[in-house]
């Protein structure tokens, strides 16, 4: 499974306080990544068990951010990911910093709020900045996206940024 | 002063966002925190905390409004109310809005008295409800915040909440299944926490008339579920069998029941966290810092001393400075 959200923030230690599900943005199988949507029968069943014995609600594991792997994810996103081997059945990839950056910028521009404070937490260069503004502008090609963009850019701190797109 | 006082202020912060969401976690949010058990949570207190303290963090103000969309008939409005006027409440505009929010959901009478409270004059500017959160001009905005004058981005409800955990904290919660969300619950929390009980500190506790406990001790007592001690000067009561409350509220064993004044707890350390969030402290001396924390815990009183959380009892303007080590470890 490839991870990124709340969860993915958490476990590499960005940001510490989230809620408890696991955004899910594509499944890993040998090497590949694949649409997450629908998950498989058994992974199904897994997370509806695992929400019986820990109390969790019912869609804590999801793929709501299915569409990010449709659209298509960042250039280098698969080297960048960080793996983590759980029992024999379960491997783990969390979304490395740069993509959380790419994401979160999006999000900040699409809905505001947290998605804000995670990316002030991620403490972004303006470098990185511009490389994911660039990949936003291929999520969403409209006018308005990219007069909101750069909005949120100048608002964010940089200006020079916003410049360059 | 060893750190600034601009890092204090974060680590404050901080901890009074770990035990505000360590809370909210043993109430069902689906929050990553500490397991919070040992003492009963006061849901009203609590939603009245993290009204304040969630300004600093919408993931922990979205979550409360998700939880009660799904659980607002456990919460006492009146109660509610009544916390706000008595501990001097200063986010009336956020809370007329979380009413707002859920008279469009719930049960119009219950919330829509609260909502009602406040009234925005269109012609002021809206405020952002959350802090060092920057808002687009042309981004969307919450229009029932906006009624408020309250600027965000739209709520939308996640309804992504657990059951109640198991133990002591969700025991107010549990007997207002029982009970009904009602005085009696407080009453018979107090009962279960303590050997006995005055009339006059129920009240008090509670929140609520001593007229309206005295009525309820009255029917309690003659329904045989409490019993009454005549002393020299008082009448005292108590709950008879608590080992079968105990295993009627599925409690463990040894498991303490422990009902804090929360309100008290949780007040001062906002009233504390307000103080130094004044930035013109940021240019004083560190003695003058100490002057109006100093001032601060003469407001404060003895409202952490009473407040009944051993650890914070001892919280005072001598050591202020320790507190967000004990708000994190071990409440």
């Amino acid at each position: 499974m490839v991870v990124c959200g709340g969860s993915a923030l958490i476990a590499t230690g960005l940001v510490p306080r989230t809620t408890q599900d696991v955004d899910v943005v594509a499944l890993m199988d040998d090497g590949i990544l694949k649409d997450p949507a629908p998950f498989p029968e058994k992974l199904v069943r897994a997370a509806k068990t695992t929400a019986d014995l820990l109390n969790l609600p019912e869609d804590w594991l999801n793929s709501g951010p299915a569409d990010l792997f449709r659209m298509g994810l960042p250039d280098g996103f698969v080297e960048r990911l960080q793996k983590k081997i759980v029992g024999e059945c379960l491997v783990m990839h969390f979304v490395s910093r740069t993509d959380q950056i790419h994401f979160k910028l999006y999000a900040s521009v699409d809905r505001g709020g947290y998605h804000v404070t995670d990316l002030k937490a991620l403490n972004p260069t303006a470098e990185e900045l511009f490389i994911a503004a660039k990949w936003c502008m291929t999520q969403d090609v409209s006018e308005g996206f990219l007069y909101l963009l750069k909005d949120f850019l100048r608002v964010f701190g940089f200006e020079n940024v916003a410049e360059r797109l | 002063m060893k750190m600034s006082l601009k890092d204090y202020r974060i680590k404050l912060r901080n901890s009074l966002l770990n035990l505000a969401w360590s809370q909210w976690s043993a109430l069902g949010v689906a929050g990553h925190a500490k397991n919070f058990s040992q003492y009963v949570i006061d849901v009203e207190a609590l939603i009245l905390f993290t009204i304040f303290i969630g300004r600093y963090d919408e993931r922990l103000f979205d979550s409360m409004q998700d939880w009660l969309q799904a659980n607002g008939r456990f919460v006492n409005t009146q109660r509610l109310c009544s916390l706000t006027k008595k501990n001097g409440f200063l986010y009336q505009k956020e809370l007329a809005y979380v009413a707002a929010n859920l008279n469009s959901f719930e049960n119009k009478s219950k919330w829509g008295k609260i909502a009602g409270s406040v009234k925005f004059d269109s012609r002021e500017k809206a405020e952002p409800l959350f802090k060092d959160i920057p808002l687009l001009m042309k981004q969307k905005k919450d229009p029932l915040a906006l009624l408020y004058g309250l600027e965000r981005n739209p709520y939308k409800c996640a309804g992504k909440n657990a059951e109640f955990e198991e133990g002591a904290a969700s025991l107010m919660l549990k007997l207002r299944g029982l009970f009904g969300v009602n005085s009696r619950v407080e009453i018979m929390l107090l009962l279960l926490s303590e050997d006995y009980c005055k009339n006059q500190d129920l009240a008090r506790r509670s929140g609520y008339s001593w007229r309206s406990v005295q009525d309820v001790l009255f029917e309690m007592k003659f329904g045989g579920i409490i019993q009454a001690t005549v002393s020299r000067k008082n009448r005292v009561y108590s709950v008879p069998d608590k080992e079968c409350w105990r295993r009627v509220l599925n409690l463990s064993d040894g498991e303490l029941i422990q009902f804090p004044q929360w309100n008290k707890a949780l007040f001062s350390l906002e009233l504390l966290y307000e103080t130094l969030e004044n930035p013109m402290l940021d240019k004083v001396s560190n003695l003058s810092v100490q002057g109006v924390v100093g001032k601060c815990f003469d407001k404060i009183g003895t409202d952490f001393l009473e407040c009944g959380i051993e650890k914070l009892q001892t919280a005072s303007a001598g050591n202020w400075l320790e507190l967000p080590e004990i708000s994190l470890l071990s409440l």
